[in-house]
């Protein structure tokens, strides 16, 4: 059974046909990217999968399951979560309370309302190894708001992750990073996917990031996908090269 | 201020609480109870705004509905508990309704909506002579008596029935403050912070803003129903639209951002209104020269300004200090 | 049915405080994002005002009526560059508390200032008389006052649609970066839209001075009347605030006939009802 079925997905923003007859699937483990020029519907599209936004038409299958009109948390109750190209973070929580939230509702005790968070070690515990794994165990207390940038595109990335998702969407998770960071980012994905077994499906701009993580590329280009398949051979084929590779650099 | 620091003040003020109808005049004790009950309610439309996010002008709603539910029921059966019970239950339903509705929408639409039913509200309350007795309101309430099981205690002073608030409204706080201080606390505050973020974490935001309104409009309840009795009559004003700018004044006042924050604002509300009284009528001239004053410069309310000096620990430390004690 | 057509002429000038002061209210909200809680606050004062210079100064109705709307441009022009800036950016619940507090200075400001409830002064021989309508005398101030609401409703949009001032202001509202961008000098552009939606409130108030007694608790009624109207219409939708003053103005005076004791209630009800069923306001495009 794969992880994601979409088939026949649309949707559009008055003339514009921002995702025109997507058809998508993704069978676990490893990590797909998801590429195209600025435009080409991949924000819609992960929107569409996350159910931030409602789709025309097109169904879209989680784990077997019919998600197509579900409500995002319901689709992240299942293993099904992302991550923002805008930083969505919570500003005012400290860093830890930020994990502390997709924890605290996986275990199924976010409406808890007597007891107080303190009281339920195996989150905070679960918590602070996250940190630890992002490298902002320093800065746990600290409001998520007054972090570094690099920091927090990692604690974006650890909100993501800490509901445990079988398949986790990113959109952009290296933008506004320097090089350096960049590459601790793809390690923690790589690390992350590894230990959790978490799926990625990820948008991105850098080729680096792209072919250095990434098994199979999905290549979308005004609304439709255009190919779809190992790097190499993406990168090889001659329409890629020519909408999109060709306009980099 | 260290945790123990913190208790020991806290167990002051609740000796002083508990004590002030032997050592203090009458007319105190019952200014103590309206700064009580305004603590509740502006303790409840913070849940509402400093936790969640949203901006209701609507509590005075609330406040009346338990108010004439609990007069009501008070001139039918004149028991206190089946009165309070029955005018904090009636606002809670109130407020599951109203909030169900209102909760769809956010920021200005919201706080609109809420503007709208308080004064829905409020319209009935002057209007439907039948029931509220309309503009002139209902009067002859009793101060009905304390019925528990075989026991029933009356009430004929301010300062017996004081004690009775004073157990209503701590207990309240005090579990309000449980709320906020547990997981539901913070997923209310991960929903003010941000609502996308907190749908794709798995939390449903929706279902959260009511939960946090319907508490929010059980306090204002239970405050409005503990009036009935303490003033013997109910009258329309306390619907009105500026009688819910009192909670929102007390919270903006002792400050937002701490839980502490609308009883200290409730305090200083119903005290300074007292003092300014005395010496102008013109009290709401300076409450909104106050207001405007705090909004631009001290936005964090007197709480904040106060605050560097008690330096307030952060849960985090407490179990890193647990888990010091573990190491070797 | 003359007894419904003459009634609703009734509503129809009524509806012209209401017209006048939500106007205001939504080209405020429409360029400067500010809903102003006080801005019932600046129609009473304009009120007071004009009573003071037409009832106890004697000056002429006319200049009366526009010295109120010049000193309360000024008032609303002090309110948004001093008060208002410095929380441009931040939560929108700021500025909804900071004209809230405004409403409660004002509000008792007026009774420190004038005291309390006052008589009315003679219409202007002018203005004074009645045409016949429907078999009915009509009071040729409400005729006046029909007139100046289409006046004003025609200038709006003359002014909105023909002149760089409102091409301008149009901009900024659209987008506020983009028109700083362009040239525009928006801060004095926020402060002009102010000016204007206060001068209107203070025209609303100053009208009323012939035919209702100032009073301090007129601000509020209006305000939350004002709020009705711009949600109905559409928040910064001028065309929309116009129909919807017509509606509510129209819909409370047979209110009035039919059911006097629920009248304020039906009126929000409205309002919960658009809110709930379509927020943008029923004429939004």
């Amino acid at each position: 059974m794969s992880l994601l079925v979409a088939e026949g997905l649309r949707k559009r923003f008055g003339d514009l046909a921002a995702v025109d007859g997507v058809d998508l699937q993704v069978e676990e483990g490893g990590c797909v990217a998801l590429i195209g020029p600025n435009g080409a519907g991949k924000t819609t599209l992960l929107n569409l999968l996350s159910g931030h936004l409602l789709p025309d038409a097109g169904r879209i299958s989680f784990r077997g399951e019919e998600v197509t009109r579900l409500p995002p948390h319901a689709r992240v109750r299942r293993g099904l979560s992302r991550s923002f190209q805008v930083m969505t973070i919570f500003p005012q929580l400290s860093a830890r309370e930020n994990l502390l939230v997709p924890v605290l509702t996986r275990l199924r005790r976010a409406t808890e309302p007597l007891r107080p968070v303190d009281a339920f070690p195996e989150a905070w515990e679960e918590a602070d190894a996250l940190l630890r794994d992002l490298g902002l165990l320093e800065a746990a207390d600290m409001p998520a708001a007054s972090l570094p940038h690099g920091d927090q595109r990692r604690l974006e990335l650890g909100i993501a992750v800490a509901s445990r998702p079988r398949l986790c969407l990113l959109d952009e998770p290296s933008s506004g990073l320097n090089p350096l960071e960049r590459a601790g980012l793809l390690d923690l994905v790589r690390r992350l996917g590894a230990e959790r077994a978490t799926t990625f499906l990820v948008v991105e701009h850098d080729m680096d990031v792209v072919f250095g993580l990434a098994h199979r590329v999905v290549v979308m280009d005004r609304g439709r996908v255009l190919a779809d398949g190992p790097p190499e051979a993406i990168r090889a084929d001659p329409r890629v090269r020519e909408t999109y590779l060709g306009e980099e650099e | 201020m260290s945790p123990r620091a913190r208790r020991w003040a806290l167990g002051a003020l609740l000796v002083l609480l508990v004590s002030l109808p032997v050592w203090a005049s009458r007319y105190v004790v019952y200014l103590t109870i309206h700064i009580l009950l305004l603590a509740l309610n502006a303790a409840g439309f913070n849940l509402l705004f400093g936790y969640t996010g949203l901006l209701s002008f609507g509590q005075a709603g609330f406040y009346a509905v338990g108010a004439y539910t609990c007069a009501r029921i008070l001139l039918a059966w004149p028991s206190l508990l089946p009165g309070v019970l029955g005018g904090t239950v009636a606002a809670t339903l109130s407020a599951v309704l109203l909030g169900y509705l209102s909760v769809r929408h956010t920021r200005i639409y919201f706080s609109m909506l809420t503007l709208a039913f308080g004064m829905m509200i409020f319209s009935l309350a002057w209007k439907w002579r039948a029931v509220t007795g309309g503009d002139d309101g209902l009067v002859g309430v009793p101060r009905a008596p304390l019925e528990l099981w075989a026991l029933t205690v009356p009430l004929p002073t301010v300062e017996r029935y004081y004690v009775v608030v004073l157990v209503a409204v701590v207990a309240a706080v005090a579990l309000l403050h449980r709320l906020v201080r547990s997981p539901l606390g913070l997923a209310l505050q991960a929903v003010r912070d941000s609502e996308v973020r907190a749908e794709h974490v798995g939390l449903p935001v929706r279902r959260l803003r009511l939960l946090s309104f319907a508490v929010a409009g059980t306090c204002a309840g239970l405050a409005g129903s503990l009036l009935p009795a303490l003033e013997n009559t109910v009258t329309p004003p306390i619907a009105h639209w500026t009688a819910s700018a009192e909670p929102v004044l007390a919270a903006l006042l002792g400050g937002t951002q701490r839980f502490g924050g609308p009883l200290v604002g409730a305090f200083l509300l119903v005290v300074s209104k007292d003092v300014i009284v005395r010496f102008t009528v013109h009290w709401s001239l300076v409450l909104g020269a106050v207001v405007i004053a705090l909004v631009l410069g001290f936005r964090g309310g007197v709480v904040s300004v106060v605050e560097p000096w008690l330096a307030r620990p952060r849960p985090a430390r407490r179990a890193v200090a647990r888990a010091g004690e573990q190491a070797p | 049915m003359e007894v419904l057509a003459y009634q609703g002429l009734i509503g129809l000038s009524s509806a012209m405080y209401l017209w006048l002061i939500s106007a205001g209210l939504t080209i405020i909200f429409g360029v400067l994002g500010v809903l102003n809680f006080a801005h019932g606050s600046l129609f009473m004062l304009g009120g007071y005002l004009a009573y003071t210079l037409y009832g106890l100064v004697g000056l002429p109705f006319s200049v009366s009526v526009l010295g109120s709307m010049a000193a309360v441009a000024l008032l609303g022009a002090a309110m948004e560059r001093g008060f208002l800036r410095p929380l441009y950016g931040l939560d929108p619940s700021y500025q909804l508390l900071l004209t809230f507090g405004f409403v409660l200075l004002l509000d008792d400001a007026v009774k420190l200032v004038w005291g309390g409830v006052f008589r009315i002064p003679p219409i202007p021989r002018w203005l004074d008389g009645a045409v016949v309508v429907f078999g009915r005398p009509f009071p040729l101030y409400n005729v006046f006052l029909i007139a100046v609401g289409l006046v004003v409703g025609l200038g709006l949009w003359g002014l909105f649609d023909r002149t760089w001032w409102g091409r301008s202001v149009r901009a900024t509202a659209a987008d506020r970066e983009m028109a700083a961008a362009l040239g525009i000098p928006t801060p004095r552009v926020f402060s002009s839209v102010f000016m204007l939606g206060s001068a209107l409130a203070a025209l609303g108030g100053a009208l009323g001075t012939p035919v209702r007694p100032v009073a301090p608790g007129i601000g509020a009624a209006m305000i939350v009347q004002a709020f009705i109207i711009t949600v109905i219409g559409g928040l910064g939708n001028l065309r929309g605030a116009f129909a919807g003053s017509l509606l509510v103005g129209v819909l409370s005076s047979y209110g009035t006939l039919w059911f006097p004791e629920f009248e304020l209630f039906f009126v929000f009800a409205i309002m919960a009802v658009v809110l709930l069923v379509r927020p943008q306001g029923l004429f939004a495009s």
